[in-house]
């Protein structure tokens, strides 16, 4: 028998004569390494939702309702660990973004509205920010809605990056980490059974491995319709260098609104050009979403950002000029 | 095998009974960084577009090391070059990331890639022209992109920024 004792472990061969802690060190190795995954817990990203469409209109107080929202849905339980305001503007009144549950306006768990706050007085070319650091938790499915409310802003700039982690083990079922607290094995009679016990309790928690952390992004076209040429609405989605980036699209959702009905398109293309997911939006002149449903969709592997190995998410809608789609909205979630 | 009292353990038994345990957790760290993306996209960036109109600013919200900065731009004046930087607080190197895509009548592609697994000859020595050099964004460290254009360019223009980055599952959320 081989012990190797800078990693606490064993190594048997036939024949040999192993003692009770022989074994234990082979399950406390077990468990050093769970315990070392399992502190890997979250996966943690930043989506910025921009409300101002282009470099040359601003948006207002007096804009069109559905351009002074965003949506944002998860397909897992998450939580936003931090909101951000960024932009520049002039204020009247004070500009209240507020974040809360579509159709209900009411807050998240965890969190208090209004989201963020600028204040009166702000002046054109005084960047202006806001911080809220309140931990939301938010739920699998649930459409939330960022929103403008404020009666006195012109604003040329302006966007709001929420900070959203992804708990895998939450996504395991488990509110705690994986842990394996062997039970040590003595002289004694019943040692197999605790040997069996051990090894069960031990692939139990590293079973939970399987689940994976999700970051999502935010694909974006604003303003167009069914004779918008198509190269102002093919947006790339670049691969990563190599597999052991391991991404995978799991779930994407298209949120849009329009001012006339017609149905809103986002198509994801691989590196091929073939089609591998679809989302139509039929929802007219509401802000709507609809979800793709499970995806399984791996998109390393490529060369970064070079033309040939992109993929590529298009935009098309029926609403005839002067009628436009006023934005069309694609949030994708990659899977780690 | 089914272990109970009175079973003779081989050495086979021993060999194999955490085996699935650390096969999952070596698989598992195979499996990091994952990958993150972040996508900015700009609409009607012409020469005349006030700074504090033509960025994005947004707080890292984890570590993360940069694979790439690409860009895409719709048509416009062919041969017109759009730059875009990406520069950091004082957590970061005080030079920018800097991409540039030059127009074409089509879709136009490019990137600047900070790190494919392989050196550039002396990495060390202007490193803001040194394609390879690794980027660290630090969590918490504020970036700034800016798109600056020519003079020549069409206010319909989508120019769109990405920010390919890979990253390690956090211990905390602090």
């Amino acid at each position: 028998m081989k012990v190797i004792d800078n990693v606490g472990a064993v190594r048997f061969t036939a024949g040999d004569t192993v003692a009770p802690e022989d074994i234990n060190r082979v399950f406390n190795y077990a468990a050093d390494a769970i315990d070392d995954v399992s502190e890997k817990r979250y996966a943690i990203c930043a989506i910025t939702f921009p409300f101002v469409d282009d470099m040359a209109t601003p948006i207002t107080n007096a804009s069109t309702t559905n351009l002074k929202y965003h949506r944002f849905v998860c397909p897992v339980d998450c939580m936003v660990l931090r909101a951000f305001v960024d932009g520049n503007m002039t204020t009247t009144v004070a500009l209240n973004p507020l974040f809360v549950l579509a159709g209900t306006g009411t807050s998240p768990q965890g969190g208090t509205n209004p989201l963020l706050s600028i204040p009166i007085g702000a002046v054109v070319a005084n960047d202006v920010n806001d911080i809220n650091v309140q931990r939301m938790q938010l739920v699998a499915g649930q459409a939330y809605d960022i929103l403008l409310n404020g009666t006195g802003f012109n604003a040329e700039r302006l966007d709001v990056t929420l900070h959203v982690a992804v708990d895998r083990w939450m996504l395991a079922g488990a509110v705690n980490e994986p842990a394996f607290t062997p039970t040590r094995v003595i002289d004694e009679v019943t040692n197999a059974v605790v040997v069996a016990a051990n090894i069960a309790a031990a692939n139990t928690e590293a079973a939970k491995f399987s689940a994976r952390g999700m970051a999502c992004c935010l694909l974006l076209a604003r303003n167009f319709h069914s004779a918008t040429p198509a190269t102002n609405l093919t947006f790339a989605l670049p691969t990563y260098l190599a597999a052991r980036a391991n991404a995978r699209i799991v779930r994407a959702y298209l949120s849009a609104s329009a001012t006339a009905a017609g149905t809103v398109t986002a198509t994801v293309r691989n590196a091929a050009a073939a089609v591998v997911a679809t989302l139509v939006n039929a929802g007219g002149t509401s802000l709507t979403t609809v979800d793709s449903g499970a995806l399984n969709i791996p998109i390393n592997a490529g060369n970064p950002s070079l033309s040939a190995q992109d993929f590529n998410v298009d935009f098309t809608a029926t609403q005839v000029s002067p009628q436009v789609c006023q934005r069309a909205a694609l949030l994708v979630w990659i899977e780690w | 095998m089914t272990i109970a009292n009175g079973s003779t353990i081989l050495a086979a038994d021993l060999n194999t009974m955490a085996q699935p345990a650390l096969v999952n957790t070596r698989v598992d760290n195979t499996r990091l960084p994952g990958g993150v993306e972040f996508i900015a996209t700009l609409v009607g960036v012409v020469a005349t577009t006030p700074s504090y109109r033509s960025k994005v600013r947004v707080v890292v919200p984890v570590d993360m090391r940069v694979e790439s900065i690409a860009l895409q731009t719709s048509p416009g004046t062919v041969g017109a070059v759009v730059t875009v930087d990406v520069t950091g607080d004082g957590a970061l190197p005080n030079f920018a990331m800097r991409s540039q895509v030059t127009l074409t009548a089509g879709l136009a592609k490019s990137s600047r890639r900070f790190f494919d697994n392989t050196m550039a000859a002396n990495p060390g020595v202007n490193p803001e022209l040194t394609s390879r050099v690794g980027r660290l964004l630090p969590r918490g460290s504020t970036i700034t992109i800016t798109v600056s254009a020519p003079a020549n360019l069409l206010a319909t223009m989508v120019t769109q920024v990405v920010i390919i980055g890979r990253s390690n599952l956090a211990r905390d959320t602090a």
